[in-house]
Protein backbone atom coordinates (compact mmCIF):
# COMPACT_ATOMS: atom_id res chain seq x y z
CA UNK A 1 0.00 0.00 0.00
CA UNK A 2 2.82 2.43 0.71
CA UNK A 3 4.57 1.04 -2.23
CA UNK A 4 1.65 2.52 -4.41
CA UNK A 5 0.86 5.66 -2.46
CA UNK A 6 4.42 6.13 -3.57
CA UNK A 7 6.30 5.96 -0.23
CA UNK A 8 9.12 4.13 0.59
CA UNK A 9 8.61 1.55 2.92
CA UNK A 10 12.45 1.03 3.75
CA UNK A 11 11.96 5.23 5.20
CA UNK A 12 8.20 4.89 6.36
CA UNK A 13 7.11 1.36 7.90
CA UNK A 14 3.51 2.54 7.97
CA UNK A 15 0.61 4.89 8.00
CA UNK A 16 -1.40 6.46 10.98
CA UNK A 17 -4.70 8.15 10.73
CA UNK A 18 -7.36 9.47 12.93
CA UNK A 19 -10.19 11.16 12.02
CA UNK A 20 -12.37 12.70 14.76
CA UNK A 21 -15.97 12.19 14.97
CA UNK A 22 -16.72 15.57 16.31
CA UNK A 23 -15.19 16.78 12.50
CA UNK A 24 -17.47 14.86 11.11
CA UNK A 25 -20.38 16.30 12.71
CA UNK A 26 -19.51 19.54 11.81
CA UNK A 27 -19.04 18.72 8.31
CA UNK A 28 -22.46 16.50 8.37
CA UNK A 29 -24.30 19.02 10.13
CA UNK A 30 -22.95 22.02 8.87
CA UNK A 31 -21.71 23.14 12.92
CA UNK A 32 -19.72 26.34 12.46
CA UNK A 33 -18.28 26.32 16.29
CA UNK A 34 -16.60 23.29 17.33
CA UNK A 35 -17.04 24.43 21.17
CA UNK A 36 -21.21 23.97 20.54
CA UNK A 37 -20.51 20.27 20.66
CA UNK A 38 -19.21 20.36 23.67
CA UNK A 39 -20.69 23.15 25.44
CA UNK A 40 -23.35 21.00 26.82
CA UNK A 41 -25.73 23.30 26.09
CA UNK A 42 -28.93 21.71 25.67
CA UNK A 43 -30.32 23.91 23.15
CA UNK A 44 -27.78 22.13 21.08
CA UNK A 45 -28.57 18.87 21.89
CA UNK A 46 -32.18 19.35 20.79
CA UNK A 47 -31.41 20.57 17.25
CA UNK A 48 -29.61 18.10 16.35
CA UNK A 49 -30.05 15.15 18.58
CA UNK A 50 -33.13 13.53 19.82
CA UNK A 51 -35.52 14.92 22.43
CA UNK A 52 -35.99 12.02 25.33
CA UNK B 1 -89.69 18.16 74.79
CA UNK B 2 -92.46 18.89 76.33
CA UNK B 3 -95.82 17.89 74.99
CA UNK B 4 -99.10 19.65 75.36
CA UNK B 5 -99.60 21.16 78.57
CA UNK B 6 -102.90 19.97 79.61
CA UNK B 7 -102.05 18.72 83.86
CA UNK B 8 -100.84 22.31 84.68
CA UNK B 9 -100.55 26.01 84.00
CA UNK B 10 -97.68 27.40 84.73
CA UNK B 11 -97.76 31.28 84.41
CA UNK B 12 -94.34 31.23 82.41
CA UNK B 13 -91.22 29.60 81.51
CA UNK B 14 -88.53 31.48 82.37
CA UNK B 15 -86.83 30.86 78.67
CA UNK B 16 -89.82 32.59 77.42
CA UNK B 17 -89.78 35.77 79.03
CA UNK B 18 -89.23 38.08 76.89
CA UNK B 19 -85.76 39.35 78.31
CA UNK B 20 -84.77 35.93 78.03
CA UNK B 21 -85.37 35.95 74.60
CA UNK B 22 -83.30 39.14 73.53
CA UNK B 23 -80.59 38.11 75.41
CA UNK B 24 -80.10 34.92 73.68
CA UNK B 25 -81.01 37.22 70.44
CA UNK B 26 -78.45 39.30 71.11
CA UNK B 27 -75.74 36.63 72.38
CA UNK B 28 -76.39 35.26 69.12
CA UNK B 29 -76.35 38.88 67.16
CA UNK B 30 -72.77 39.28 68.84
CA UNK B 31 -71.60 36.14 68.14
CA UNK B 32 -72.71 36.17 63.83
CA UNK B 33 -71.13 39.33 64.32
CA UNK B 34 -67.75 38.34 65.94
CA UNK B 35 -67.21 35.43 63.45
CA UNK B 36 -64.02 36.41 61.49
CA UNK B 37 -64.42 33.25 58.87
CA UNK B 38 -66.98 30.70 57.17
CA UNK B 39 -65.72 28.14 60.43
CA UNK B 40 -66.37 30.10 62.78
CA UNK B 41 -69.84 31.45 61.12
CA UNK B 42 -70.58 27.51 60.94
CA UNK B 43 -69.98 27.22 64.56
CA UNK B 44 -71.40 29.99 65.32
CA UNK B 45 -74.85 28.74 63.58
CA UNK B 46 -74.53 25.39 65.23
CA UNK B 47 -74.36 27.13 68.52
CA UNK B 48 -76.95 29.58 68.09
CA UNK B 49 -79.20 28.67 65.35
CA UNK B 50 -79.02 24.84 65.54
CA UNK B 51 -81.18 22.16 67.09
CA UNK B 52 -79.95 22.56 70.74
CA UNK B 53 -79.51 26.25 70.51
CA UNK B 54 -81.02 27.82 73.46
CA UNK B 55 -83.34 29.92 70.93
CA UNK B 56 -84.75 26.45 69.80
CA UNK B 57 -84.82 25.10 72.90
CA UNK B 58 -86.81 27.80 74.49
CA UNK B 59 -88.58 27.73 71.23
CA UNK B 60 -89.80 23.69 72.83
CA UNK B 61 -90.77 24.93 75.79
CA UNK B 62 -94.20 27.05 73.84
CA UNK B 63 -95.96 24.09 74.25
CA UNK B 64 -95.40 24.31 78.14
CA UNK B 65 -97.28 27.24 78.43
CA UNK B 66 -101.02 28.21 78.86
CA UNK B 67 -102.66 28.34 75.53
CA UNK B 68 -103.29 32.37 76.22
CA UNK B 69 -99.81 32.66 76.40
CA UNK B 70 -98.55 30.64 73.80
CA UNK B 71 -99.33 33.56 70.85
CA UNK B 72 -97.20 35.92 72.56
CA UNK B 73 -94.32 33.99 73.23
CA UNK B 74 -94.24 31.99 69.96
CA UNK B 75 -94.20 35.33 68.10
CA UNK B 76 -91.27 36.61 70.30
CA UNK B 77 -89.13 33.79 69.50
CA UNK B 78 -89.89 33.74 65.74
CA UNK B 79 -88.94 37.60 65.92
CA UNK B 80 -85.80 36.66 67.46
CA UNK B 81 -85.08 33.45 65.61
CA UNK B 82 -85.81 35.25 62.33
CA UNK B 83 -83.21 38.18 63.50
CA UNK B 84 -80.80 35.70 63.92
CA UNK B 85 -81.16 34.07 60.76
CA UNK B 86 -81.21 36.75 58.84
CA UNK B 87 -77.90 38.14 60.35
CA UNK B 88 -76.62 34.42 59.66
CA UNK B 89 -77.36 35.02 56.23
CA UNK B 90 -75.78 38.43 55.89
CA UNK B 91 -72.91 38.05 57.48
CA UNK B 92 -72.48 34.71 55.42
CA UNK B 93 -72.64 36.24 52.67
CA UNK B 94 -70.34 38.69 53.25
CA UNK B 95 -67.81 36.12 54.56
CA UNK B 96 -68.47 33.93 51.30
CA UNK B 97 -67.54 37.09 49.18
CA UNK B 98 -64.20 37.94 51.27
CA UNK B 99 -63.11 34.63 50.55
CA UNK B 100 -63.55 34.01 47.40
CA UNK B 101 -61.58 37.81 46.70
CA UNK B 102 -58.75 36.26 49.21
CA UNK B 103 -58.83 33.54 46.81
CA UNK B 104 -58.05 34.92 43.79
CA UNK B 105 -55.74 37.08 45.22
CA UNK B 106 -53.71 33.75 47.03
CA UNK B 107 -54.44 31.59 44.20
CA UNK B 108 -53.99 33.50 41.33
CA UNK B 109 -51.72 32.25 38.58
CA UNK B 110 -49.03 34.18 36.51
CA UNK B 111 -49.45 32.27 33.36
CA UNK B 112 -46.28 34.50 32.16
CA UNK B 113 -44.42 33.57 34.39
CA UNK B 114 -41.09 30.84 32.84
CA UNK B 115 -42.67 27.55 33.62
CA UNK B 116 -40.41 24.57 35.61
CA UNK B 117 -41.62 22.09 33.31
CA UNK B 118 -38.47 21.19 30.97
CA UNK B 119 -37.69 18.66 28.80
CA UNK B 120 -35.45 16.12 29.81
CA UNK B 121 -32.73 17.33 27.17
CA UNK B 122 -32.00 15.35 23.79
CA UNK B 123 -29.28 12.56 22.88
CA UNK B 124 -26.38 14.74 22.19
CA UNK B 125 -25.55 14.54 18.11
CA UNK B 126 -22.23 13.15 18.75
CA UNK B 127 -24.10 9.64 20.07
CA UNK B 128 -26.65 9.44 17.35
CA UNK B 129 -23.88 10.06 14.94
CA UNK B 130 -21.19 7.37 16.27
CA UNK B 131 -23.98 4.83 16.32
CA UNK B 132 -24.74 6.02 13.15
CA UNK B 133 -21.27 4.96 12.01
CA UNK B 134 -21.33 1.67 14.33
CA UNK B 135 -24.14 0.79 11.61
CA UNK B 136 -22.72 1.59 8.55
CA UNK B 137 -18.95 0.22 8.93
CA UNK B 138 -19.90 -3.29 10.10
CA UNK B 139 -22.26 -2.97 7.01
CA UNK B 140 -19.12 -2.22 4.96
CA UNK B 141 -17.39 -5.57 6.74
CA UNK B 142 -15.35 -3.33 8.76
CA UNK B 143 -15.42 -3.75 12.81
CA UNK B 144 -16.08 -1.60 15.55
CA UNK B 145 -13.78 -2.09 18.23
CA UNK B 146 -14.31 -0.96 22.03
CA UNK B 147 -11.71 -1.01 24.88
CA UNK B 148 -11.37 -0.16 27.92
CA UNK B 149 -11.16 3.22 29.65
CA UNK B 150 -8.37 2.73 31.58
CA UNK B 151 -5.40 1.55 30.02
CA UNK B 152 -2.31 0.91 31.20
CA UNK B 153 0.70 3.35 30.43
CA UNK B 154 2.71 1.07 28.38
CA UNK B 155 -0.21 0.34 25.86
CA UNK B 156 -1.26 4.09 25.50
CA UNK B 157 2.05 5.11 25.21
CA UNK B 158 4.74 2.63 25.01
CA UNK B 159 3.34 0.33 22.66
CA UNK B 160 2.85 3.09 20.36
CA UNK B 161 6.45 4.20 19.79
CA UNK B 162 6.03 7.22 22.21
CA UNK B 163 9.13 8.51 23.93
CA UNK B 164 9.55 8.62 27.96
CA UNK B 165 9.40 12.34 27.03
CA UNK B 166 6.76 13.03 24.81
CA UNK B 167 4.37 15.67 25.80
CA UNK B 168 0.88 13.84 25.88
CA UNK B 169 2.26 11.87 28.99
CA UNK B 170 2.39 15.08 31.13
CA UNK B 171 -0.55 15.66 33.80
CA UNK B 172 -1.94 18.13 31.42
CA UNK B 173 -3.10 16.03 28.80
CA UNK B 174 -3.46 12.77 30.72
CA UNK B 175 -5.26 11.93 33.73
CA UNK B 176 -3.39 9.27 35.76
CA UNK B 177 -4.38 7.29 38.00
CA UNK B 178 -3.77 6.59 41.91
CA UNK B 179 -1.18 4.97 42.80
CA UNK B 180 1.14 5.92 39.85
CA UNK B 181 3.18 2.92 40.54
CA UNK B 182 0.29 1.43 38.90
CA UNK B 183 0.76 2.98 35.76
CA UNK B 184 -2.57 3.75 34.57
CA UNK B 185 -4.09 6.40 32.33
CA UNK B 186 -7.51 7.10 31.52
CA UNK B 187 -6.98 6.16 27.80
CA UNK B 188 -6.48 9.16 25.78
CA UNK B 189 -6.80 7.75 21.93
CA UNK B 190 -8.34 5.03 20.62
CA UNK B 191 -5.49 3.19 18.62
CA UNK B 192 -4.51 0.82 21.97
CA UNK B 193 -7.87 -0.02 21.43
CA UNK B 194 -6.94 -0.69 17.63
CA UNK B 195 -3.81 -2.58 18.60
CA UNK B 196 -5.51 -4.99 21.34
CA UNK B 197 -8.08 -5.94 18.57
CA UNK B 198 -5.19 -7.24 16.20
CA UNK B 199 -3.32 -8.63 19.29
CA UNK B 200 -6.58 -10.94 19.16
CA UNK B 201 -5.92 -14.04 17.70
CA UNK B 202 -9.17 -14.76 14.93
CA UNK B 203 -10.27 -11.27 16.39
CA UNK B 204 -10.95 -10.56 12.64
CA UNK B 205 -13.03 -13.95 12.15
CA UNK B 206 -15.61 -13.01 15.28
CA UNK B 207 -17.93 -11.34 13.44
CA UNK B 208 -18.28 -14.13 11.05
CA UNK B 209 -19.98 -16.43 13.53
CA UNK B 210 -23.29 -16.94 12.88
CA UNK B 211 -26.06 -15.34 14.76
CA UNK B 212 -27.51 -11.40 15.22
CA UNK B 213 -24.86 -8.81 13.42
CA UNK B 214 -26.03 -5.80 14.83
CA UNK B 215 -23.03 -3.92 15.92
CA UNK B 216 -21.21 -3.21 19.35
CA UNK B 217 -22.39 -0.11 20.36
CA UNK B 218 -20.62 1.76 22.72
CA UNK B 219 -21.25 5.94 23.73
CA UNK B 220 -17.40 6.72 23.19
CA UNK B 221 -16.85 10.66 21.84
CA UNK B 222 -13.41 9.85 20.68
CA UNK B 223 -12.57 9.47 16.78
CA UNK B 224 -13.37 5.78 15.78
CA UNK B 225 -10.38 3.53 14.69
CA UNK B 226 -10.68 2.36 10.67
CA UNK B 227 -9.93 -1.42 11.35
CA UNK B 228 -9.96 -3.05 7.80
CA UNK B 229 -11.62 -6.20 7.07
CA UNK B 230 -9.40 -9.81 7.90
CA UNK B 231 -6.94 -7.71 9.68
CA UNK B 232 -4.69 -9.57 11.82
CA UNK B 233 -2.34 -11.62 12.69
CA UNK B 234 -4.21 -14.28 10.23
CA UNK B 235 -4.76 -12.57 7.66
CA UNK B 236 -7.38 -14.58 5.80
CA UNK B 237 -8.11 -13.58 1.87
CA UNK B 238 -11.97 -13.06 2.08
CA UNK B 239 -14.56 -11.16 -0.37
CA UNK B 240 -13.68 -8.52 1.83
CA UNK B 241 -10.49 -7.40 0.94
CA UNK B 242 -9.87 -4.56 -0.93
CA UNK B 243 -10.85 -1.14 0.02
CA UNK B 244 -15.12 -1.03 0.03
CA UNK B 245 -16.67 -0.78 -3.46
CA UNK B 246 -19.66 1.86 -3.89
CA UNK B 247 -22.18 2.32 -0.75
CA UNK B 248 -22.36 0.60 2.34
CA UNK B 249 -25.01 -2.61 2.63
CA UNK B 250 -26.10 -4.72 5.51
CA UNK B 251 -24.63 -8.06 5.91
CA UNK B 252 -28.28 -8.83 6.73
CA UNK B 253 -31.35 -7.48 5.20
CA UNK B 254 -32.96 -7.29 8.23
CA UNK B 255 -30.02 -6.69 10.64
CA UNK B 256 -29.40 -2.83 9.63
CA UNK B 257 -31.45 -0.23 9.21
CA UNK B 258 -31.94 0.65 5.61
CA UNK B 259 -32.02 4.08 4.79
CA UNK B 260 -34.97 5.34 2.47
CA UNK B 261 -34.98 8.06 0.07
CA UNK B 262 -36.58 11.05 2.18
CA UNK B 263 -34.68 11.13 5.46
CA UNK B 264 -35.99 13.25 7.94
CA UNK B 265 -34.82 15.46 10.02
CA UNK B 266 -33.64 13.94 13.43
CA UNK B 267 -35.58 16.39 15.11
CA UNK B 268 -38.54 15.19 13.69
CA UNK B 269 -38.18 11.71 15.04
CA UNK B 270 -39.21 10.91 18.69
CA UNK B 271 -37.03 7.71 18.86
CA UNK B 272 -33.67 7.26 17.06
CA UNK B 273 -32.52 4.11 15.70
CA UNK B 274 -36.12 1.98 14.55
CA UNK B 275 -34.57 -1.48 15.39
CA UNK B 276 -36.84 -3.94 16.57
CA UNK B 277 -35.80 -5.30 20.15
CA UNK B 278 -37.36 -6.84 23.26
CA UNK B 279 -36.54 -6.27 26.58
CA UNK B 280 -37.21 -2.77 27.78
CA UNK B 281 -40.43 -1.01 28.08
CA UNK B 282 -41.15 0.56 24.45
CA UNK B 283 -41.85 3.98 23.27
CA UNK B 284 -44.98 3.96 21.46
CA UNK B 285 -45.00 6.42 18.67
CA UNK B 286 -47.59 9.23 18.71
CA UNK B 287 -50.09 8.58 16.13
CA UNK B 288 -50.01 12.05 14.67
CA UNK B 289 -46.13 11.50 13.84
CA UNK B 290 -46.99 8.20 11.79
CA UNK B 291 -47.84 10.25 8.98
CA UNK B 292 -44.23 11.68 8.94
CA UNK B 293 -42.91 8.61 9.25
CA UNK B 294 -43.85 6.07 6.72
CA UNK B 295 -40.81 3.77 6.76
CA UNK B 296 -40.78 3.46 10.55
CA UNK B 297 -41.99 0.40 12.48
CA UNK B 298 -44.41 1.57 15.03
CA UNK B 299 -44.33 -1.13 17.80
CA UNK B 300 -40.87 -2.12 19.36
CA UNK B 301 -38.79 1.40 18.89
CA UNK B 302 -36.07 1.29 21.30
CA UNK B 303 -35.90 3.19 23.78
CA UNK B 304 -33.07 2.60 25.82
CA UNK B 305 -31.32 5.91 26.55
CA UNK B 306 -28.02 4.58 27.17
CA UNK B 307 -25.67 2.25 25.59
CA UNK B 308 -27.69 -0.80 24.21
CA UNK B 309 -27.12 -4.12 25.92
CA UNK B 310 -28.56 -7.54 25.47
CA UNK B 311 -29.86 -9.61 22.23
CA UNK B 312 -31.44 -7.86 19.67
CA UNK B 313 -34.54 -9.61 18.54
CA UNK B 314 -34.52 -9.43 15.11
Amino acid sequence: MLTACGIDPEVYSGVAFGFGIDRMLMFRHNVTDLRDVFEGDVRFASAFGTEI
Amino acid sequence: MSGPNTDYDPVEVTPLKAEEVERMRDEALAAITGAADLDELKQVRLDHAGDRSPIALANREIGALPPQARKEAGARVGRARGAINKALGERGAVLEEEHEARMLVEESVDVTLPTDRRSRGARHPITTFSERLADIFPAMGWDVAEGPWVEAEWLNFDALNMGADHPARTMQDTFWLEPAEAALVLRTHTSPVQGAHDAVAGAADLRRLPGPRLPHRRGRRDALAGLPPDRGPRRRQGHHHGPPQGHARPHDDGAVRRGHHDPLPSVLLPVHRAVRRDGHGLLRLPRRRLGQLPHLSRRGLDRARRLRRGQPAC
